[in-house]
C-alpha cells in the first residue's frame, strides 16, 4: 500500500488512472439503471391502473358507461395494440442487426418502429379528437356530460338552449337547425321545466327528467322508464286536450254572447248620444248602460283571457304530441340532428377522468419513447451501440407492456 | 473546496460549481440548499410556536408585515399556512434531501472505492430538478392565501386554490429529482465497488443509502400518480378525489387519496431514518474503538425496517373510515416493525458498552440519536394500535413523537454526520468546544421544546388548532362533570385535562424552549463558516477512523483516489485482537496468520516443494 | 452482455411476435363471445391474455430468458408491489357502494337501479331535487 502522505493541498489525480471495479451484476451499468427506472415505472402505472380498477368496479353497479355509451371504438384500439407490438418487433429486430454490426439495417428497423410509435400517437389524437366532438372532456368547462337526469342537467340545458339559440340567431348559418333546437326548446325542455313546476309528485317529475334525458341521448338505462312516462303523460295530455277543447266551446259562444251585447250597448249608447237634451231617464239609462258596458268588457277580458291560456296550452299540447309523433322516442335526437346539447351519462365524467388520464400518461410515454428514437438515430449504429438501443428497446417494450394492459381494462372491460 | 478538472485547468465559477458533474460538488449543493431551507423552516415554527403560546396577539415582523390592519394579529388561515409550509419544508427540502443528496452524493462514492457516481450527469440533473421546486415553493407563499394551508397530508377534497397548484408542483420535482438520484445510488453502490468490497463489508452508511433508495425507488412513483391526480382534480376540474357534489363531477373518493398518500409517506418516513441510523452506527463505533455489534443483524433489521415499511401505512389512517379489519392488520404489522428497531437499539449499545469513548462532537451528537430514538419509538408503540390511536390521533402526542424521532433522531443523526465527515469534505477540523456547547445546549433545548407535547397530547389538546382558547369551556364543564361524580360517588369518570391554566403555561414553556432551541443554532453557524476559513487543516484520517473514505486526502481531488483501493477487511475493524494497534484500515492487508513460534513462523507450503523440516 | 457471442434469434422472436398478434386477436374475440355473459369470467380470460402477452414480451423481447439470477430479484418485489397496491384499495374504494347507506346511495353520483313506478315509493331515492330527504309533499 502506498504510503499515504498528510498532505496541505488538495491532490489530484497525477497519473490518470481508471479506478478498478467489481460490478455486483454481470451486465452494463446502464442496463441496469434502465431496469431500475422501469421497477418504478411499473409502481407509478399500478398505482394508475389500481386507482381506475377500484373507481370503475366502485361504482354504483351498473352504472359504468359501456363502449358504446362513450364512443368509444374497440377495434380502433385493437389496431393501437397491434401497432405498438409491431414496433416492439421491429425494435428486436434493430437491436439483432446492430449486434451483427449492420448499422443501415438497425436504422431501417429503428426507423420503421418510430414510424409505428407515430401511428400510434396519430390513432390516439383521432380518437381523443372524435371524443371531443361529442362533448366528451376530462371535465370542466368542456365536458357536456352529466351524471344524473336531475335539476342541475335541466338547468345547464336550458341555458344552453338559450345561448346556442342566441348565437345561431346572430350568425343565421344553418336555419334549419335553429328550427330543430327551438323546438327542442319548447316542447321537450320547457316543457319539463313547467311539468316539474306544476306538479307536485316527485316521482312524476324524476321521470319526466328522464323521458327528457333518453329522447335527447338514448341511454338504453332510461328506456324502460322513458316510455312508461310517455304513454302516461300521452293520455293524460290527450284527455286533456279534449277537456280542454269541449271547455273552448262554450268559452267562445260566451265571449260571442258577450260581444253581442256590447254591440247592442253601443248602439244604444250611440242612439242617446244624438240626443242633445236628455230627460232625467234618459241620464240614467245612460250611465246604466255605461256601467253594463264596463262589466261586460271586464267578464269579456276574463273571458277572452281564458281563452288565450286554453289556447296556449291547446297549442303546446299539440306541439308535444306532434313533436313524439315526428320524433319517435328510439331514435336520439343527439344522433340525428348534432345539436351539441348537453347529455346525461352516469359515471360518464369519471370514465372520462380515468381514461384520459390512463391514455394521456402513456401517450406522454409514447411520446418520449419517439424523441429518443429520433435522437439516436443521428448516431452510428453498429455493434458499439447496440446496448444503447437495447437500453431504450427496454423502455420500449415496457410502454408496450402497459398498453397491453391498459387495452382490454378501458377497450374491452 | 473541491477542485477543477482533469485537465488542471482553472475553470471558471459557472464550470466549477453550476455546471459541475463531480459528487461532491453536487453534495455540498444539496448540503447548502437544505441548511438554508432548514433555516426558513424553523423561522415558520417559531412563529407558529409564538402564536400558540400568545394567542392573537400582534406577531413580530409576520404580523406586523402582512397584517398591519388587523394590528399585527395573524389570521387563521396564516396559521394553517404555517404549520403546513413548516412540514412541507421540513420533510421535502430539508430531511429527505439532506439525508439522501447531500450525504448520500457525498459519501457513496467514497466509502466503496468509486471516483463518482455511475451516472454523473444524471446527478447533477437531479440537483438541478430541486430548483423549479424551490422556485414552486416560494411562489406559493405568494398566492392569496399566503400559501397551502390545508396541512402536509392534503387531504381532498378541502384542498383547493393556486395554491395547492404550486405546492403539487413542487412535490412532483422533489420526486423527479428523488428517484433520478435513487436509480444512479442502486447502480453505483451495485456495480461500482472497490475490488474486494463485497457486499457485506459495506459500512453501515451505505446500507443505509441502499436500503432507502430501494425505498424511494418502489414508494414515489405512487405519491407522483397521487400527486398527479389531484392536480389534475384542480387544475382539469377531474374528480378523482372529488366525492358526489353539484359542484364537481362525482365519484371519486377521499380516502383514495389517504391510501396512495400514505402508502409512500410511510416508508418516506423511513427514508428519513434509515440513513442517518447508518450514519450513526459508523460515528458510534469509530468513537467507541470497538466494531459493530452485530454487524449483519443490523443489515438485516434495516433490510427488516424497509421491507414491513410498505405494509403499516394504514396507521396513519385510523380515525379515516376505513375498514376494520384492515385497521387491524396495520396494527399487527406497525408493532412487528418495533423488532428490528429494537434489535439496531441493542446493537448500537452493545457497540458503546465497554468500549473506549471518545466524546467528541460527533460522538455525542450519534449517542443521542440513540437515546432519543428510543423515546421517539417508545411513543410510536401505544399509537400503533388503534384503540389508543383514535383519541390521540391529531393530537400533540403525535406532534411530540414525530419531533422525538424527526428532530431528536435524525437532526441528531445529521450533526453527527456533519462534525464527522466535515473535515473530509472541507479539509478543515471544526472547533470542538462550540461544537460541545451546540451539542448540550441543543440537547436541553430541544428536550424542553418536545417532551412536554407528549403530555399535552396525553391531555387531548388536538394539533392544527390556531389557538386553545375553545377549549377552555370543555374542559371547564370536564371539571365540573368529575365534581359532581365524585360527589355522587362515581370514581371512575375519565377527563382527560383538568386544568386549562396547565395547556397555557405549557405552551408559553414551549414556545420559550424552542425560541432558545433556535438561537443556539448559531454556534453551530458560527463553527461551520468560521471552520471554513479558520479551522485547522486536517489530514486524510483526523478520526482514525477505519472506512475507505478515511484513505483519500481532505478534501479529496477530482476522481477521490489516487492509488487503487483494494479491500481486505471489514468495515469496522477496531481494536482487532490480532493487531497491536488501535484500527485497521479496510484497504490494510491482511494479517499474517498467528503461529505459536513465532521463530519457525512461515507460510504453510502445500505442495510440499519446501524441504522438508521447515514445514511446521 | 451475457452471451459472449453473436447468436442469431431472428427466427423466434418472428414466432413471438406472431403468438402475439394471434393473442391480441383471441382477447378481441373473448371481449365480443358469450364469455361476457359472465363479466367476471370474461374479465379473468381477458387478464389471463394480457399476461401471457406480457410475459411473452418480458421474457423474450426484453432479453430476460437468457440473464441470470438478478431477473428474479428485480422483477418479483415489483410484480408482488404493484399487485398488492392495487388489492389494499379494493375494501376502501372498491367495494364502498357495497355500504352505502340509503341516504348515501341518493347522493351518488350516477343513479343506481333506475327502474321506478308512477307512484312515490321509490321518490327517496330517485327524486330531482337532490338534497331534499323527503318527498315533496309526502304523498305515499
Amino acid at each position: 500500500m502506498p504510503d499515504l502522505k498528510e498532505t496541505d493541498e488538495p491532490s489530484t489525480r497525477k497519473d490518470h488512472f481508471q479506478l478498478e471495479y467489481q460490478p455486483g451484476l454481470p451486465i452494463p451499468n446502464g442496463k441496469l439503471c434502465v431496469w431500475l427506472f422501469l421497477s418504478t415505472e411499473i409502481m407509478f402505472f399500478s398505482a394508475l391502473i389500481g386507482s381506475y380498477i377500484v373507481l370503475r368496479f366502485g361504482a354504483p353497479s351498473g352504472s359504468w358507461p359501456t363502449p358504446h355509451d362513450v364512443h368509444l371504438v374497440e377495434w380502433i384500439g385493437a389496431i393501437n395494440t397491434f401497432v405498438l407490438i409491431c414496433s416492439s418487433f421491429t425494435i428486436v429486430l434493430s437491436i439483432e442487426a446492430a449486434k451483427q454490426n449492420k448499422s443501415g439495417t438497425a436504422k431501417k428497423w429503428l426507423f420503421l418502429t418510430f414510424l409505428l410509435g407515430a401511428v400510434f400517437l396519430g390513432v390516439k389524437a383521432y380518437e381523443y379528437n372524435s371524443k371531443f366532438s361529442y362533448g366528451i372532456y376530462p371535465r370542466a368547462p368542456r365536458s357536456r356530460m352529466y351524471d344524473k337526469p336531475d335539476l342541475q342537467y335541466l338547468s345547464a340545458l336550458q341555458l344552453y338552449c338559450k345561448q346556442t339559440a342566441k348565437k345561431m340567431q346572430e350568425e343565421n348559418k344553418a336555419p334549419e337547425k335553429l328550427v330543430i333546437l327551438k323546438e327542442v326548446q319548447t316542447h321537450l325542455v320547457d316543457w319539463t321545466a313547467r311539468k316539474i313546476g306544476q306538479t307536485d309528485r316527485t316521482a312524476q317529475q324524476s321521470l319526466a327528467l328522464k323521458l327528457l334525458t333518453y329522447q335527447i341521448n338514448g341511454n338504453h338505462r332510461y328506456e324502460e322508464d322513458a316510455k312508461l312516462f310517455l304513454k302516461f303523460e300521452t293520455e293524460e295530455i290527450e284527455s286533456k286536450l279534449i277537456e280542454i277543447n269541449q271547455n273552448l266551446l262554450p268559452a267562445k259562444s260566451q265571449l260571442q254572447e258577450h260581444n253581442v251585447e256590447l254591440q247592442a250597448i253601443d248602439a244604444n249608447l250611440a242612439a242617446l248620444a244624438k240626443i242633445d237634451m236628455k230627460t232625467e231617464i234618459q241620464n240614467k239609462e245612460n250611465s246604466d248602460l255605461n256601467q253594463r258596458k264596463a262589466e261586460v268588457g271586464e267578464l269579456k277580458i276574463s273571458i277572452e283571457n281564458r281563452i288565450a291560456d286554453l289556447e296556449k296550452e291547446k297549442l303546446a299540447i299539440q306541439g308535444r304530441l306532434d313533436f313524439f309523433a315526428k320524433h319517435d322516442l328510439g331514435t336520439p335526437l343527439e344522433e340525428k340532428f348534432h345539436l351539441d346539447l348537453p347529455f346525461v351519462l352516469p359515471s360518464g365524467n369519471m370514465w372520462a377522468n380515468t381514461y384520459f388520464l390512463l391514455t394521456g400518461f402513456h401517450a406522454l410515454h409514447v411520446l418520449i419513447g419517439l424523441i429518443a428514437f429520433l435522437i439516436i438515430l443521428t448516431l452510428q449504429l453498429g455493434t458499439a451501440r447496440a446496448g444503447l438501443i437495447e437500453n431504450i428497446g427496454l423502455y420500449w417494450h415496457f410502454v408496450d407492456l402497459v398498453w397491453i394492459f391498459l387495452f382490454p381494462l378501458l377497450y374491452l372491460f | 473546496m473541491n477542485d477543477a478538472s482533469s485537465h488542471g485547468d482553472k475553470q471558471s465559477f459557472l464550470w466549477r460549481y453550476v455546471f459541475s458533474r463531480d459528487h461532491k460538488v453536487i453534495g455540498t449543493q444539496f448540503l447548502f440548499s437544505t441548511l438554508i431551507w432548514f433555516a426558513a423552516g424553523g423561522i415558520l415554527a417559531i412563529a407558529l410556536r409564538i402564536q400558540l403560546a400568545w394567542p392573537w396577539t400582534s406577531m413580530p415582523y409576520f404580523g406586523n408585515e402582512l397584517f398591519a390592519t388587523e394590528g399585527g394579529q395573524i389570521s387563521p388561515d396564516f396559521y394553517n399556512m404555517l404549520f403546513t409550509m413548516h412540514a412541507s419544508i421540513m420533510i421535502f427540502f430539508v430531511i429527505i434531501p439532506i439525508l439522501a443528496g447531500a450525504f448520500g452524493n457525498i459519501l457513496i462514492p467514497l466509502m466503496i472505492g468509486a471516483d463518482d457516481m455511475a451516472f454523473p450527469t444524471l446527478n447533477m440533473l437531479s440537483y438541478w430538478v430541486m430548483w423549479p421546486a424551490f422556485i414552486f415553493m416560494g411562489l406559493s407563499f405568494g398566492t392569496p392565501t399566503f400559501g397551502p394551508g390545508f396541512g402536509w397530508t392534503a387531504n381532498p377534497p378541502m384542498t383547493e386554490g393556486p395554491a395547492l397548484t404550486f405546492w403539487l408542483l413542487a412535490l412532483i420535482c422533489v420526486g423527479i429529482s428523488s428517484m433520478m438520484g435513487s436509480v444512479n445510488y442502486l447502480t453505483t453502490i451495485i456495480q461500482m465497488r472497490a475490488p474486494g468490497m463485497t457486499m457485506f463489508r459495506l459500512p453501515m452508511t451505505i446500507w443505509g443509502m441502499f436500503v432507502t433508495a430501494i425505498l424511494q425507488a418502489f414508494a414515489l412513483p405512487v405519491l407522483t400518480a397521487a400527486l398527479s391526480m389531484q392536480l389534475a382534480d384542480n387544475v382539469l376540474g377531474t374528480g378523482f378525489f372529488r366525492p358526489e357534489s353539484a359542484a364537481s363531477s362525482g365519484g371519486g373518493e377521499p380516502l383514495m387519496w389517504q391510501h396512495l398518500f400514505w402508502f409512500y409517506s410511510h416508508p418516506a418516513v423511513y427514508i428519513m431514518i434509515l440513513p442517518a441510523m447508518g450514519m450513526v452506527s459508523d460515528i458510534i463505533s469509530c468513537f467507541a474503538r470497538k466494531p459493530l455489534f452485530g454487524y449483519k443483524p443490523m443489515i438485516y433489521s434495516i433490510s427488516g425496517i424497509a421491507g414491513l415499511g410498505f405494509i403499516v401505512w394504514g396507521h396513519h389512517m385510523f380515525i379515516s373510515g376505513m375498514n376494520p379489519w384492515l385497521g387491524t392488520t396495520f396494527a399487527l404489522s406497525t408493532i412487528l416493525i418495533a423488532l428490528p428497531s429494537a434489535v439496531k437499539v441493542f446493537n448500537w449499545l452493545g457497540t458503546l458498552w465497554n468500549g473506549n469513548l471518545q466524546l467528541t462532537s460527533p460522538m455525542l451528537f450519534a449517542i443521542s440519536f440513540v437515546s432519543m430514538f428510543i423515546i421517539g419509538g417508545l411513543s410510536g408503540i401505544p399509537i400503533a394500535s388503534p384503540l389508543i390511536d383514535i383519541p390521540l390521533h391529531d393530537t400533540y402526542f403525535i406532534v411530540a413523537h414525530i419531533h422525538y424521532v424527526l428532530f431528536a433522531g435524525t437532526v441528531m443523526g445529521v450533526f453527527a454526520g456533519i462534525y464527522f465527515w466535515y473535515p473530509k469534505l472541507f479539509g478543515r477540523m471544526m472547533n470542538e468546544t462550540l461544537g460541545k456547547i451546540h451539542f448540550l445546549l441543543t440537547f436541553v433545548s430541544l428536550n424542553a421544546t418536545f417532551f412536554l407535547m407528549h403530555v399535552l397530547g396525553w391531555m387531548g389538546v388536538p394539533r392544527r388548532y390556531a389557538s386553545f382558547q375553545s377549549l377552555k369551556q370543555q374542559i371547564d364543564e370536564g371539571a365540573q362533570q368529575l365534581e359532581l361524580a365524585a360527589s355522587n360517588g362515581v370514581d371512575k369518570i375519565f377527563v382527560m385535562a383538568k386544568d386549562y391554566d396547565a395547556i397555557v403555561w405549557i405552551n408559553e414553556f414551549i414556545t420559550y424552549s424552542a425560541i432558545a432551541l433556535g438561537i443556539v443554532q448559531v454556534f453551530f453557524v458560527v463553527n461551520f463558516f468560521g471552520s471554513l476559513l479558520w479551522g485547522k487543516r486536517a489530514g486524510r484520517n483526523p478520526w482514525n477512523a477505519n472506512t475507505l473514505e478515511w484513505t483519500t486526502p481532505s478534501p479529496p481531488g477530482h476522481g477521490n483516489f489516487d492509488f487503487q483501493p483494494t479491500v481486505h477487511r471489514g468495515p469496522y475493524e477496531y481494536s482487532h485482537p490480532e493487531s497491536e494497534k488501535d484500527f485497521l484500515l479496510q484497504t490494510d492487508p491482511p494479517l499474517a496468520p498467528p503461529h505459536p513460534d513465532e521463530e519457525t513462523a512461515t507460510l504453510v507450503d502445500p505442495t510440499g516443494s519446501m524441504p522438508a523440516g521447515e514445514n511446521k | 452482455m451475457s452471451d459472449s457471442h453473436y447468436v442469431n434469434r431472428t427466427k423466434l422472436f418472428s414466432i413471438v411476435f406472431f403468438l402475439l398478434v394471434g393473442l391480441t386477436a383471441i382477447s378481441f374475440a373473448v371481449a365480443g363471445s358469450a364469455l361476457m355473459d359472465q363479466p367476471v369470467r370474461g374479465w379473468t380470460a381477458m387478464m389471463v391474455i394480457s399476461c401471457a402477452k406480457a410475459l411473452l414480451v418480458i421474457i423474450f423481447f426484453m432479453h430476460l430468458k437468457w440473464e441470470s439470477t438478478w431477473k428474479y430479484v428485480l422483477t418479483i418485489p415489483a410484480a408482488v408491489m404493484s399487485t398488492l397496491l392495487v388489492l389494499i384499495l379494493i375494501p376502501d374504494i372498491g367495494n364502498r357502494t357495497d355500504d352505502y347507506a340509503p341516504t348515501r346511495q341518493k347522493f351518488a353520483a350516477s343513479d343506481l337501479n333506475s327502474h321506478q313506478s308512477l307512484d312515490d315509493t321509490d321518490a327517496i331515492h330517485h327524486g330531482p331535487f337532490s338534497n331534499q330527504d323527503q318527498p315533496r309533499h309526502g304523498s305515499n
